[in-house]
């Protein structure tokens, strides 16, 4: 995998193809099995897809506690590369962290993508949103997480050390931005009406991390976005359809209107 | 008529060199472990013989005051929950707005309540104005925290297959304005729940 530094953070970064930019944020696991879904949008865009501080290979810097860190830096990853009209996509985690860079500032970005994505918080007090990942025994977290877990999971056994080693960083990195507040920034919500690019909210039919209608309130709540749903898929769809996620961005990037 | 015996377990050797104020900025040197070791000792003796003579037991907590050297109502609460065995054990109690995880408290109290075989009253405070700096809990917001805490570990208690302990609730609150008498906000809970709530006479500043 390449690197890339942005102000002085040292990044593990997967690029292909080489149309227009496309910055995808990956969510908290399973970066490993986005091959088939990055080959696809390699067709039409430049995908640059890096490793965030603290996950695979990627250095964390000691300053690096929370999600508003990773925001200012992907931020300043498209002034340092001067990209422009970029599609910006992001899976769960990734989701959450792509509204965080456009509540703040949406000069580089055409439109956005967000595939299952955490960050918001629509419940109430003792509601809860999304899915206790590190509360759940591991075989209904696969059940929740794919729409077929025996098909789509990883066999961790057959890992070689370097693998599992960037899983568990993966997953440390996960904890440490997001277990208090449990994923979500709760005055995100009060800021969604700055997010007037066009959006795509994609989600899969069957996942159970965060359901159908957190993803329809999700829509609902940004100014400019419509709701696609993908069958047969859970919150990664576009590790079980990466054909019809890819499509779905496609033909969302060539509409004139939403 | 129910009597009760209260001691907030002063350090009362440092008072003499204390000045003014006994509170907020106590120097360490003032505090000899030996001693206070004994006072410990002998508060938690005379609570013994409370026991023997029938008068329940309450307890408090404060911070950074040689007036008050409990530091957690619950820590004599657990030694009395097993030395002591017939009278009532009331801890008035907790500050929950200054605590940062309510459903230890549920737990706190509701251990004390098994333990003693059922004999724990619990009761909540919102604390003091020079409680703020030693919890560094943020003021502006600590009747909310105190509320949302609550109703946390009400929930806690009454959650699963029923309620874990047999403890009454006892509500105390102080108001921070200075003029306190208890919020509004208290009283209309007492009003409405039929849990006693127990505004008490806020010390004024000279």
């Amino acid at each position: 995998m390449e690197r890339i530094n942005i102000a002085g953070v040292s990044l593990e970064m997967l690029t292909a193809g080489d149309g227009p930019p496309l910055l995808f944020l990956h969510g908290g696991d399973y970066f490993a099995q986005h091959r088939d879904f990055f080959g696809k949008l390699a067709r039409r865009w430049r995908v640059i897809a890096p490793r965030h501080p603290g996950f695979g290979g990627s250095a964390r810097p000691a300053g690096f506690r929370t999600i508003h860190d990773l925001a200012y830096l992907y931020l300043d990853l498209l002034d340092g590369q001067d990209l422009q009209d970029v599609v910006l996509v992001g899976s769960s985690f990734g989701g959450w962290l792509a509204l965080e860079m456009c509540v703040r500032c949406l000069e580089r970005i055409g439109r956005l993508v967000l595939i299952d994505s955490l960050g918001v918080k629509f419940g109430g007090r003792e509601e809860r949103d999304i899915a206790d990942v590190y509360a759940l025994p591991s075989a209904e977290l696969l059940g929740r997480t794919f729409f077929d877990p025996a098909s789509a999971a990883p066999d961790l056994a057959a890992l070689d050390d370097d693998e599992a080693k960037s899983i568990a960083r993966d997953r440390a990195a996960t904890a440490l931005y997001g277990w208090r507040p449990y994923m979500h920034n709760p005055a995100l919500r009060q800021w969604l009406h700055r997010v007037h690019a066009a959006t795509l909210v994609i989600w899969g039919e069957s996942d159970g991390i965060v359901e159908r209608n957190y993803g329809e309130r999700l829509c609902r709540s940004l100014p400019n976005a419509r709701f696609e749903l993908i069958g047969q898929a859970g919150h990664y769809p576009q590790i079980e359809r990466p054909d019809d996620v890819a499509d779905a961005i496609e033909r969302f990037a060539r509409a004139e209107v939403l | 008529m129910k009597v009760w015996h209260f001691s907030e377990m002063a350090y009362h050797p440092a008072w003499p060199q204390l000045g003014e104020s006994y509170r907020v900025i106590i120097p360490s040197r003032l505090y000899d472990p030996k001693i206070g070791a004994d006072l410990y000792h002998r508060y938690l003796d005379e609570w013994a013989l409370c026991d023997e003579l029938g008068i329940n037991i309450m307890t408090n907590e404060h911070h950074a005051t040689a007036t008050c050297a409990d530091s957690v109502c619950t820590i004599p609460m657990a030694i009395l929950a097993r030395e002591t065995k017939k009278v009532r054990l009331l801890a008035l109690g907790m500050p929950i707005g200054n605590r940062n995880d309510p459903i230890r408290v549920a737990e706190e109290y509701a251990t004390i309540d098994v333990i003693s075989r059922g004999r724990l009253e619990m009761g909540f405070v919102k604390g003091v104005p020079f409680e703020i700096a030693p919890a560094n809990t943020n003021p502006a917001d600590l009747m909310e925290r105190f509320w949302e805490a609550h109703d946390l570990i009400l929930k806690a208690m009454m959650s699963h297959d029923g309620p874990i302990g047999r403890a009454r609730i006892s509500i105390i609150a102080r108001s921070m304005s200075g003029r306190g008498h208890g919020s509004s906000r208290t009283h209309q809970f007492g009003c409405r729940s039929a849990v006693p709530v127990a505004p008490p006479r806020q010390p004024r500043a000279a």
